[in-house]
């Protein structure tokens, strides 16, 4: 496991109610629902999250929420990463990234905005968005492009997986998931990220992470 | 045991050997390799029946052999004079098992003018794999085969028809007597051997000096493969394992049938009981063995003291090597060790090293017979076959000359197998060996000596008793001669220094002569048979060259040429048997006052560069010239001490090399060295690079790249590179590589071939462009696939001109850069066929539609000047028709060209009239304003009319904007593009875009196809770009055409170190850039 600071705070992930906002509009992307039952059997230690936009790519929100398990510690974050609950990461940019410690079982959704669909852009106008998957001696677990990749064009999503670790529930209705043990986890998460920032050796581990 | 191979092999032998191939296969093996060789034999009755009709058997074997031969084969018939009064051919199919073919010949039944006479029947065959001939049987077609082998088998025989006249001889016996019969064996038996020389002496010393010993010198016991009991035996046997004995049985054998001696020569590598080597053979065993057989060989002599029993060495092994018999060696000589690293004999001596062999015989004072000799392959010294050295003429002695079947089994005397070594022989005779001929029975069966008549005659003088010592100083004197009629004798005598009375020489001698030498075939026969042909040969010791017959009839009286030389006899009986005498060796001097030729010895000092070649010469009176002969040519001649020449060994092939110096005395004696072998390796000293040029014919699927080389040396290898890279090579004139030209991209690519010579000096060609079109009925490219003449002006300076010089003008419609080095543009008038008027052109290189002009001759000094000239030359071009071509090379066309020849780049024909032209049709004629201009200059369709038209002259230069002619279009709207990422490598930290583009269009879009990434964000690149297109970086997708719904997929790998946006525009472009 590499060294994290006990006194980061976790960020407190927690399935809510915005579950909800999922059904406004007539969804054709499914909702990804994404656990890890057992983490420290693979030895997995960290999460990221990364979505690149192409040349002239619409712009497309990837939504992370209903974050379930053992609460994930932020190292980490570059570019259009929004929220600390629901995480927000935009497709502006080349480099829109996310990077947590996992410390136990978890499960999240994931879903894409849909304005992308159907965008006739020029060549290379698509859009990437990529899970890798670390152990505890920076080793991917995976592919170094993604344990999970989502490849983003006009005509939707393909999801290309490079690990059996993480099991992905493609759902395309919202399901209400009980009220559980993750009501425990709620906390003031507004500080969290600010005081990850702050936290240098974080941050440091957290870059050896991301070029690792 | 080689001789089986020179008769033919009896079906059971060849059973025998395959029964022993299964269970001794170390043995077998053996075998094939000491005998696969291809035997062909010829038996000819020497008397037919009352018409002379007779049969002749072929036999053809071929042991061990791979694959199925083809036999091609001719029998001839010769009379006395040598023509062919009858013959016969055939192509037999051998598989495996040897084949014979009988011919009839019918004689007098069919022609009853044939004369009484002796007549040759002579066999040709060659063995070929099957399949490998036409197997044409008309005489032409045999006659082809065998005139084009170099290996072919030739065995002739001498045969009577009718009663030919008998040559009167004078007697042999006032010479010397056979050894005098010995009825009472017992008494013989128990007598001392000096009782027994005192007996030879008072019975036969009244009459004869010498007394002739009759014997056997070759044959095996079971001290190595012989000793087969004849009731079983039908080859070699496994050593020491016949059943029938050792020496001391053969010796015993042999006497009792009447032989006064027997040879047991046992092969020097069995003594371990092996063909092959033994590693667990005892040495101490192998080396006892051998002294047992000269112990029991000494036990038999004392025992029987009118017997001589011989025991010693066949030695070596057929296969590249050759058999040798030592007759007196107390040592066991071998090659071979065991397991524990003893030597299994005595003395090492290396296997196939017969320089050495010799030598060590010299030293030794051991005396040695080739063994069933081959002209070719054996006995090699200095890589040539039975070749001289002068401890080898010291050592070697004796020849076989012909042996009967090493597998007989016969015991009367009547075995038909035979081989005859004559040419061997003679060879041996002419590279300097002083031998004696031998005829022998090589048994391998326990009928030791009674398979034929056949004898070696051994002349000891008379009263010397018969011991080995007497026996080995007769063979060192050579008094020795060969019979196929243990009743005949053949010795030849010679009297000389002009005198026909007087000393008499023996045969075996070395005399030295001056003046006339008669020379005496003695003969006689204890069983009333005659001689049917006497017939007398002569050569020259050391010349290497061929025995000639120096004349028929019972003597001969001749005035030899000053110098060595040899004589022998050969005597034909009336029954066909035949008899060989010694030679005599004759040095002819001068005069009665010089009898003493000087004494001559050569050596060499070096290797390369000038070579040293020294002799010493000494004679009585003095030496008055000595001669260098390299390989048989005169290098030079010298009187002064020392004597010495130098040579410039370069003029030598390197390699072995031989020397011979010759001394002369002042009455003109000339003595002659011993051959020195040197060698010459020089390293040749070459500069001179090949010179090469280049073409290509074809344009699309398996195109030829073909190149011209020559080279003051020679030309060792042409590589072809394309486009810059190596496509491959040839080595062989005419230098050609076929090549795939569908590896290349449509339109205009490059070839440079280059030459190598020994000294890898390397010749570059002239790069040469060409072009490729595999789009197979898409449209043809618009550029010409090399330079093209766009413009020519002939009025140059005439009154009138519109400029001051006649100019050409060049112009690159190809995507390459063409190098203009070694081409020239060349005139010719309207008609004309010379066209010796040309300009070379500079080691420019000319880019993709550039212009090149070439200024030409001033006719005055009206009009403008040129723009500046990028070349200049002096042809003085017509104002109005003429030619002009651009050509490879500088040398003149020949009066024969024509837009299609070699080396003709482009060609024009200008005004009306002008011929040849391509296509037929010269352009417009020109005036003192105007040019013939190539209309379009990327275009050129081959017919001059065509794509000419006059114009004002407008000369352009190197220095004039770029025309080019790409066919480069954008295609990007022709073709469906998506995408996948970017994907972000986290180990890289690299971005990679997947593209996959389909061409949406119902059309091919020829290739390449590149997608180009126009204004690109700064700070990102592109790392598997093929290249930049007007400053954009591009990725080639497609080197050929891409058909109508075909699908493209490409990666591109984008370096983005900031992490920012990658944005461009993508546009795709198809054509080379």
């Amino acid at each position: 496991m590499f060294n994290i600071q006990k006194h980061l705070r976790h960020v407190v992930l927690a399935l809510g109610l915005a579950a909800a906002s999922l059904t406004a509009g007539a969804a054709v992307l499914p909702t990804y629902h994404i656990s890890f039952a057992n983490p420290a059997a693979a030895d997995l230690s960290a999460i990221d999250f990364l979505f690149t936009g192409g040349n002239g790519a619409a712009p497309v929100t990837a939504t992370l929420s209903h974050f379930t398990g053992v609460a994930l510690t932020e190292l980490d974050r570059e570019g259009e990463v929004n929220g600390t609950s629901d995480i927000v990461i935009g497709n502006g940019n080349a480099f829109n990234y996310l990077f947590l410690e996992v410390d136990g079982p978890f499960a999240f959704d994931l879903n894409f905005s849909e304005g992308f669909l159907g965008f006739n852009g020029p060549i290379g106008s698509s859009s990437f968005f990529s899970i890798a998957l670390y152990d505890s001696a920076f080793g991917f677990i995976g592919d170094e492009e993604g344990a999970l990749q989502f490849s983003l064009a006009s005509t939707g999503v393909a999801l290309t997986p490079t690990s059996s670790l993480p099991v992905v529930t493609q759902v395309s209705a919202v399901s209400v998931p009980e009220p559980a043990d993750w009501m425990l986890m709620l906390s003031g998460l507004a500080i969290v990220a600010g005081m990850t920032r702050m936290n240098g050796r974080g941050r440091a581990n957290a870059r050896r992470l991301a070029s690792a | 045991m080689k001789q089986f191979g020179k008769q033919g092999l009896p079906r059971r032998a060849l059973l025998a050997m395959a029964l022993a191939a299964i269970n001794f296969g170390a043995f077998a093996q053996h075998l094939e390799e000491d005998h696969r060789e291809f035997e062909a034999t010829l038996y000819a009755p020497y008397a037919g029946d009352t018409q002379g009709s007779r049969s002749f058997t072929l036999d053809f074997s071929y042991p061990f052999v791979e694959s199925a031969q083809d036999i091609t084969w001719r029998l001839e018939l010769l009379d006395a004079s040598g023509n062919t009064v009858q013959r016969w051919q055939g192509v037999e199919r051998l598989n495996g098992a040897p084949r014979k073919v009988n011919i009839d010949w019918a004689a007098r039944s069919a022609d009853p003018s044939l004369a009484d006479g002796v007549y040759t029947v002579r066999m040709v065959a060659t063995s070929k794999p099957a399949g490998s001939t036409d197997g044409d049987t008309s005489a032409e077609g045999v006659d082809a085969v065998l005139a084009a082998a170099d290996d072919a088998e030739e065995q002739k025989w001498d045969i009577v028809l009718g009663q030919p006249a008998v040559t009167s001889l004078p007697s042999a016996a006032t010479v010397a007597a056979p050894k005098p019969t010995t009825s009472n064996t017992a008494k013989t038996a128990t007598t001392s051997p000096r009782l027994r020389a005192a007996v030879a002496a008072s019975t036969a010393a009244t009459s004869s000096p010498y007394t002739i010993y009759f014997g056997n010198l070759h044959s095996q016991t079971n001290h190595s493969d012989g000793g087969g009991n004849l009731a079983s035996c039908s080859g070699a046997q496994n050593p020491q394992s016949g059943t029938a004995g050792g020496p001391s049985e053969a010796y015993a054998y042999a006497k009792n049938r009447g032989l006064d001696f027997l040879m047991a020569s046992e092969h020097n590598h069995m003594f371990d009981g092996s063909d092959g080597t033994n590693t667990g053979a005892d040495a101490a065993r192998a080396r006892a063995l051998y002294q047992s057989g000269l112990k029991a060989a000494g036990d038999f002599n004392t025992a029987n003291p009118d017997f001589l029993g011989v025991y010693g060495l066949e030695w070596g092994v057929i296969n590249n090597g050759g058999h040798m018999n030592i007759f007196n060696s107390p040592e066991l000589l071998e090659w071979e060790y065991n397991g524990n690293g003893d030597l299994i004999g005595d003395t090492y001596t290396a296997k196939g090293d017969y320089a050495a062999l010799y030598t060590l015989m010299a030293q030794r004072g051991w005396v040695g017979q080739f063994n069933h000799p081959s002209s070719s392959g054996q006995f090699l010294v200095n890589g040539k076959a039975l070749g001289y050295t002068a401890d080898g003429d010291t050592a070697m002695a004796l020849c076989e000359v012909l042996n009967t079947s090493a597998f007989s089994i016969n015991t009367t005397e009547t075995e038909t197998g035979r081989s005859s070594y004559e040419g061997a022989c003679q060879k041996a005779l002419e590279a300097g060996f002083h031998v004696a001929f031998t005829t022998d029975q090589d048994n391998h069966c326990a009928n030791w000596g009674a398979s034929y008549t056949n004898r070696t005659g051994i002349l000891i003088p008379t009263g010397t008793a018969f011991t080995n010592t007497s026996f080995i100083d007769a063979i060192k004197a050579r008094r020795v001669f060969a019979t196929m009629d243990k009743a005949s004798q053949l010795i030849l005598t010679s009297k000389g220094n002009g005198q026909t009375v007087g000393e008499t020489h023996m045969m075996g001698e070395r005399i030295t002569n001056y003046g006339s030498l008669a020379l005496t075939a003695n003969y006689s026969n204890s069983n009333g048979k005659s001689a049917s042909t006497v017939t007398f040969y002569e050569g020259v010791p050391g010349r290497n060259g061929t025995v000639t017959v120096l004349g028929t009839g019972a003597s001969q009286a001749i005035t030899p040429s000053l110098g060595d030389h040899f004589y022998y006899a050969k005597v034909t009986q009336n029954d066909g048997n035949i008899l060989w005498s010694a030679p005599i060796w004759v040095t002819q001097v001068a005069g009665a006052g010089d009898l003493i030729v000087p004494v001559v010895s050569a050596s060499v000092s070096g290797s390369t560069g000038n070579i040293t070649l020294s002799a010493t010469a000494s004679d009585d009176k003095g030496v008055t010239l000595v001669e260098f002969y390299v390989d048989g040519n005169l290098v030079k001649g010298t009187d002064v001490t020392p004597y010495m020449a130098t040579l410039d060994s370069t003029k030598l092939a390197n390699g072995s090399h031989s020397l011979v110096a010759w001394a002369y005395d002042a009455s003109n004696n000339i003595g002659k060295s011993a051959p020195v072998s040197f060698t010459t390796s020089n390293v040749i000293n070459d500069t001179s690079a090949p010179t090469v040029s280049a073409s290509v014919t074809g344009s699309a699927g398996s195109i030829r790249l073909n190149a011209t080389a020559t080279d003051n040396v020679g030309v060792t290898k042409v590589e072809f590179y394309v486009d810059g890279n190596l496509a491959g090579s040839s080595t062989a004139s005419p230098y050609s590589l076929a090549y795939d030209s569908t590896k290349l991209s449509k339109g205009s690519h490059s070839l440079v071939s280059k030459a190598y010579d020994a000294a890898n000096n390397i010749g570059t060609s002239s790069a040469v462009a060409f072009n490729v079109d595999n789009t197979g009925g898409g449209t043809p490219a618009p550029g010409s696939a090399h330079l093209v003449i766009s413009q020519i002006y002939g009025a140059g300076g005439n009154s009138g001109a519109s400029l001051r010089n006649d100019y050409i003008e060049i112009f690159n419609p190809t995507s390459a850069p063409v190098s203009l080095s070694g081409l020239s543009v060349q005139y010719a008038s309207s008609t004309g066929t010379s066209w010796t008027n040309n300009t070379a052109l500079p080691a420019k290189t000319l880019n993709p539609g550039q212009y090149f002009l070439i200024a030409e001759t001033s006719g005055g000094a009206n009009g403008s000047v040129l723009p500046t000239a990028d070349a200049t030359g002096t042809i003085n071009l017509s104002g109005t028709a003429g030619k002009v071509a651009l050509v490879t090379g500088t040398a003149a066309l020949p009066a024969t060209a024509s837009p299609t020849s070699t080396n003709v780049i482009d060609w024009v024909a200008f005004g009306s009239g002008a011929t040849p032209a391509e296509g037929g049709a010269p352009t417009a004629t020109l005036s003192p304003t105007t040019a013939a201009f190539r209309s379009d200059e990327c275009v050129d369709t081959n017919n001059n009319g065509a794509d000419f038209s006059v114009k004002a002259a407008a000369p352009r230069n190197t220095a004039t904007p770029l025309h080019s002619c790409s066919t480069v279009s954008n295609v990007t709207a022709s073709f469906g593009v998506t995408s996948v990422g970017p994907v972000y490598n986290r180990a890289t930290q690299k971005y990679s875009v997947t593209y996959t583009m389909t061409n949406k269009t119902a059309a091919a879009i020829s290739g390449p196809v590149n997608l180009e990434f126009d204004g690109l964000t700064s700070g990102v690149s592109i790392d598997n770009a093929s290249g930049t297109h007007s400053g954009a970086p591009y990725v080639t997708v497609a080197t050929g055409p891409v058909a109508a719904g075909q699908t493209l997929t490409l990666t591109v790998i984008f370096s983005n170190p900031s992490k920012g946006q990658i944005a461009y525009t993508a546009n795709i472009f198809s054509g080379t850039f």
